[in-house]
């Protein structure tokens, strides 16, 4: 093993670029790798004493974290915040336990399950994808009618993942949700997602403002990286309309950019997740 | 430097490769028809379509 470090990204945007840029000022022997050409044993010393894990996709971000670590690398996030964050059941079982507000949340094993449980969960209520981002795949089930059609196409695809059926409440909220960026346990920027749609992620339009992190929100957004043991994450909450906040999900490979332009100039998210990762490679992750 | 858009053949100007300004896996836009590209090489720099987003890619 050597004590170079590894960004892994399959993908290199704008953030990982910039990432990419920072560690490179601080004289770190920092390489970019990309997972699609990785292959391990499964015996042998890592290839790096430290990686920041960047990649897209979960599969594989999840089995390299796994191989690096028990390679002896340590890998930022940890595989085990890795596999929450990629399972929003997952994740909502961590925050549970944590004792992190979440909104109401049932998993049905199989769509006919989940059609008997939404007479006793009621409507409206959102169903999602296990896994996956972006708001895709998110409805929004107003009555039994049009659940029954979507559990019915959920029962006919082939991934048996498809069939386990995570349902949430859905949240009256002021026409947003919050995005805070945690680094390192502290959160460093947040964002208003503004949008007319129900959904408001940043990929299917939503608009970012400025939000300020007053102490209710730190608390929320810190305790839901922490519970799910991640270094790096994108904590996504709602507000009631008394303003209780819920947590959401937690994202292990956050994206910066709607965070980084409502935060403007007061913050450099690249450069902070540099700083981080920095600091652990001088700390003694090599 | 400008080379093709592999999808329309658009002229597509990518930073120079040299001092890291361009990086391999890096994504560009072409100005023509707006397809995600791909920096698949760079001496000389090629680009390739990018992948279209899987079923478990997000963040």
């Amino acid at each position: 093993m050597t004590a170079d470090l590894a960004v892994l990204t399959s993908r290199l945007g704008a953030d990982d670029k910039r990432i990419l840029i920072a560690l490179e000022r601080r004289g770190l022997p920092v390489h970019q790798v990309d997972p699609r050409r990785l292959a391990f044993a499964a015996t042998g010393a890592a290839p790096w004493s430290l990686v920041l894990n960047r990649e897209i996709s979960a599969s594989r971000a999840r089995h390299a974290a796994h191989t690096l670590e028990a390679a002896g690398a340590t890998v930022l996030n940890c595989a085990a915040a890795t596999d929450v964050c990629a399972d929003k059941w997952l994740t909502t079982l961590a925050l549970r336990r944590d004792g992190v507000p979440t909104p109401r949340t049932t998993l049905a094993l199989t769509p006919d399950a989940a059609l008997d449980e939404l007479d006793r969960f009621g409507y409206p209520a959102v169903i999602k994808p296990l896994t996956g981002s972006w708001g895709r795949q998110v409805g929004l089930l107003r009555e039994p009618d049009a659940a029954r059609a979507v559990l019915e196409h959920r029962a006919a695809l082939p991934n048996p993942e498809a069939h386990l059926i995570y349902l949430q409440e859905y949240v009256e909220k002021p026409g947003r949700d919050i995005r805070v960026v945690v680094i390192g346990g502290r959160p460093v920027a947040a964002a208003y997602r503004v949008s007319r749609d129900w959904r408001c992620n940043v990929a299917l339009g939503a608009e970012t403002r400025p939000c300020p992190i007053g102490p209710e929100l730190a608390k929320a957004a810190t305790a839901a990286a922490r519970a799910v043991d991640a270094d790096l994450a994108g904590v996504d909450l709602v507000e009631r309309e008394d303003g209780e906040l819920l947590v959401l999900e937690v994202n292990h490979n956050v994206e910066l950019a709607g965070a980084q332009r409502a935060a403007g100039d007061s913050v450099d998210l690249a450069g902070t997740i540099a700083a981080l990762v920095a600091d652990r490679y001088e700390s003694g992750a090599r | 430097m400008v080379t093709a858009c592999p999808e329309c053949e658009s002229p597509v100007d990518a930073p120079a490769a040299a001092a890291g300004a361009l990086r391999l896996s890096e994504l560009l836009e072409c100005p023509g028809c707006r397809s995600e590209l791909e920096v698949i090489a760079l001496t000389p720099v090629t680009l390739a379509l990018a992948p279209d987003p899987e079923e478990d890619w997000g963040e």
